[in-house]
């Protein structure tokens, strides 16, 4: 008895352990993406390898103004609520975890208000601030400077970037975009619709609790880029504001849950999609197809006119939480 | 031939005698299982199901349990579970495992406890499964347990009072937590200790923390007992090397338990996260002191949460709890080395149920279903004192109204309703949402106040001796008063 329980307990160890080695992540193979670019177009084509479980891809062209691949600070400062504090943490952990899984190179890493000149000297950096930051109007000017020479800031909710304001300025007289933030429920989705981006990258951010004013957004010459719900007047979940050389992200929402387990999750998620891809400097046509493949190999071909801008940024992404696949290729279409 | 076919045939009774021990168990055993199958597929928490099922998929996804981090526990539930949904794989694409449902979302905006994705009947049965095969075997280790330290007929009521027990099967069949695979491996380290199989009790140990960290409280009374044994017995000069192998084969066995945690962390350090994050909890209350805390607060003020400071305070508290627990446990096993070696044994069950007695009182959260980690150590201490049985009733009984009194118990029939439609979502939904936001005494605060007393009571009493336990003298005048009459 005594040692057919060692060895009972032995392999149950052995078979934890060898699960431990064997499951380890990896990068998947399983996606061939070519791009050829000419005079007037540029043709993607795809490969998806068929796997044991359906597939479902989505390959998708855009064109950019800037290619942006810099690092991501995550602020924390102590005008946040704990609640967001831990969620802003877990932003940076999930953003660590999961970008080298999509094959980038990106780190995020969480900063206090004494690391922000760091960031403001870096013109390729990415500044995500929570809700609720509520930085001193002394920020404003140096923020925007930043992004006008090339920084991203992303805002989520109201109080998230000192040079924007909601309903007054009292708080922030040298804030210059107006970005009004009005609860909303979501009502089983009625009235909600998804803008092609968010359709094209699959984006879970469904279901802020408080939205922004597109008239507001399209008034700071910005264009939205989530899903929009219509209640008496047209309110966005997540948009770009170009400024300069750099933009403005804006997300919705207090980070609290759902969609999904937690905010962040998903919020991450998608803002992974939206910096790979450098959808920020999206300035010129953009084109997707999806498609799902069950066991074969599915093979794919688009093309896309070009309107003139820098960059055109091909990429090729998994929407299936059972396949782990992400390709992306940036080409240069004028020197 | 003749001869090896004779020995596997008694290898197969042996294994089959370990595993079935008792034929007159055998409709305990199918009526336990047909309501756990019956259950298991159409009621989920949508709440802990998601982190369930995205660890699973992203195992299958290949980028490990952790892949998307919705998943935060030791990895292995993730490595037990995986095979059952490979299986399911095959039959049912994992794109279908889960639906969105547009409705949660507000519902989960209001509770902050339900999640819009809705697992499939199939993919519940399957990451259920190994709860529920971990139900039976956590009985089959009690059986052999008890009809060791008494008789075979305690034995059987031990083993039907496990698994015919509602709080058990609500958990592993119901609720859907995987709690019983680290309770399994903890019975089976107390048992080993008891027989002093040192390697297969630092083994079991081990294996407990592989899924869930709080073996690690027994884990460390263990150590000391056997470090105490030597310490105690050192000028014993024929004792010394015999203490000292049992203590290393009990540590041997641990690491070796731990080995996947390590192997993981090794392979991937980003890991620790997810490990540091769960001990690093900032939640507080359930079924605890702090939890009856805030009930008395929601009698008094009418708010449901503490003030920020005293949760601060509390949480600074419990992350001692390590080292008080520590202390502790020192206290216990310098008493049971003095107390005379003869007892040890009894000492070592009841100091097990000690350990996480003390662990779930002063917790910064004792969820329901952590009351779990305690039950089978209640009932192997029934079988030394009777007062036990009444404490592990009571805990089974506030472990399920907790349950069900946080969102109504509607709140666990998701699955049944999105993929049947034999009850409207929506109804559900108004349920779960008029229940919750109800300020009356059987709405969801009011609802949790009566469990959460009648676990603490049965906690704390657990600690006292039977002559200043006023629930054990309660119990005795009642039936001395049924005697009477």
């Amino acid at each position: 008895m005594r040692h057919k329980l060692i060895i009972l307990l032995s392999l149950a160890a052995v078979f934890l352990a060898v699960s431990s080695a064997i499951l380890v992540p990896s990068m998947g193979s399983d996606l061939e993406l070519t791009v050829t670019v000419a005079d007037d177009g540029v043709t993607v084509d795809y490969l998806v390898a068929g796997g044991q479980y359906r597939r479902e891809v989505t390959a998708i062209a855009l064109e950019v103004g800037r290619v942006h691949q810099g690092p991501i600070y995550i602020l924390i400062n102590e005008g946040l609520e704990f609640k967001v504090k831990v969620s802003l943490q877990r932003m940076a952990d999930h953003l660590n975890n999961e970008l080298s899984l999509l094959g980038s190179d990106l780190t995020a890493a969480v900063i206090g208000t004494d690391g922000l000149p760091r960031v403001f000297s870096d013109h390729q950096a990415t500044l995500v601030v929570g809700p609720g930051a509520d930085l001193p109007n002394y920020y404003s000017h140096p923020a925007t400077q930043w992004i006008e020479k090339g920084g991203l800031w992303v805002g989520i909710g109201e109080g998230s970037a000192p040079f924007m304001y909601s309903h007054d300025k009292t708080n922030s007289p040298n804030a210059t975009v107006r970005l009004d933030f009005i609860h909303t429920e979501y009502r089983d989705g009625e009235g909600i619709a998804a803008t092609p981006m968010a359709k094209a990258l699959a984006l879970r951010y469904v279901a802020p609790e408080s939205l922004f004013l597109l008239s507001d957004l399209e008034a700071a010459g910005g264009k939205s880029i989530g899903y929009q719900f219509d209640r008496g007047q047209m309110l966005g979940t997540a948009g770009i504001v170009p400024m300069g050389e750099g933009a403005l992200l804006v997300f919705a929402g207090n980070m609290s849950p759902p969609p999904l387990a937690t905010s962040e999750e998903v919020l991450s998620w998608d803002l992974m999609r939206i910096l790979l891809l450098n959808v920020p400097w999206w300035d010129g046509n953009m084109r997707y197809q999806t498609n799902s493949t069950l066991g074969s190999d599915y093979r794919g071909s688009f093309s896309m006119d070009l309107s003139g801008s820098q960059y055109v940024i091909c990429g090729l992404m998994s929407n299936s939480d059972s396949f782990n696949g992400f390709r992306v290729e940036r080409t240069a279409v004028r020197s | 031939m003749k001869l090896s076919s004779g020995k596997f045939g008694l290898e197969m009774a042996d294994i089959r005698s370990a595993l079935f021990p008792d034929r007159r168990l055998l409709w305990v055993v199918l009526i336990g299982f047909a309501v756990r199958a019956a259950l298991a597929p159409w009621t989920s928490w949508t709440y802990d199901a998601y982190p369930f099922y995205q660890g699973i998929v992203d195992t299958l996804a290949g980028i490990g349990p952790y892949g998307h981090m919705a998943y935060s526990y030791p990895p292995g539930f993730a490595y037990v579970a995986l095979p059952f949904a490979w299986v399911l794989s095959l039959f049912l694409d994992p794109s279908l495992w889960v639906s969105f449902q547009p409705s949660l979302v507000e519902v989960g905006q209001i509770t902050g406890m339900v999640n819009p994705m809705v697992t499939h009947p199939a993919f519940n049965l399957a990451y259920k499964t190994p709860l529920m095969i971990a139900d039976y075997l956590t009985g089959v280790v009690l059986y052999h347990f008890v009809s060791l330290i008494k008789d075979r007929t305690a034995a059987r009521r031990v083993f039907i009072l496990w698994f015919l027990n509602p709080l058990v099967i609500f958990i592993s069949s119901i609720y859907g937590n995987f709690d019983i695979l680290a309770v399994f491996f903890s019975v089976l380290s107390l048992y080993s200790m008891y027989r002093r199989m040192y390697l297969s009790a630092g083994l079991a140990v081990g294996l407990g923390i592989a899924f869930k960290l709080f073996p690690m409280y027994l884990g460390l009374f263990y150590f000391a007992y056997l470090l105490g044994l030597a310490i105690a017995e050192w000028r014993n000069s024929t004792l010394i090397v015999p203490n000292l192998r049992n203590l290393g084969s009990y540590m041997i066995g641990g690491a070796l338990g731990v080995s996947s945690i390590l192997i993981m962390i090794f392979a991937d350090p980003s890991v620790m996260v997810f490990l540091t994050g769960r001990m690093g909890t900032t939640d507080m209350g359930g079924i605890n002191l702090w939890g009856l805390m805030r009930n008395i607060n929601v009698i008094f003020n009418k708010g449901g949460s503490l003030p920020d400071d005293t949760v601060s305070a509390v949480t600074t508290v419990s992350n001692y709890l390590l080292i008080a627990i520590l202390f502790l446990i020192l206290i216990y096993v310098f008493a049971m080395l003095r107390g005379g070696k003869e007892s040890n044994e009894k000492q070592l069950i009841f100091g097990s149920m000690t350990v996480f007695v003390i662990l779930l009182l002063f917790q910064s959260i004792t969820h329901a279903h952590y009351l779990l980690w305690a039950l089978p150590f209640f009932l192997l201490c029934s079988v030394y004192q009777e007062r036990f049985e009444v404490k592990m009733a009571l805990l089974s009984i506030a472990g399920v109204v907790f349950w069900l009194g946080l969102q109504s118990y509607l709140a666990f029939l998701y699955p049944l309703a999105t993929f049947t439609g034999i009850v409207p979502v929506g109804t559900i939904d108004q349920t779960v949402v008029d229940y919750y936001l109800s300020t009356s005494v059987l709405g969801s605060e009011g609802a949790r106040i009566v469990p959460a007393l009648m676990g603490v009571t049965a906690l704390v009493t657990a600690l006292l001796p039977p002559r200043i336990d006023p629930l054990y003298r309660l119990q005795e005048r009642l039936r001395r008063r049924r005697d009477e009459a």
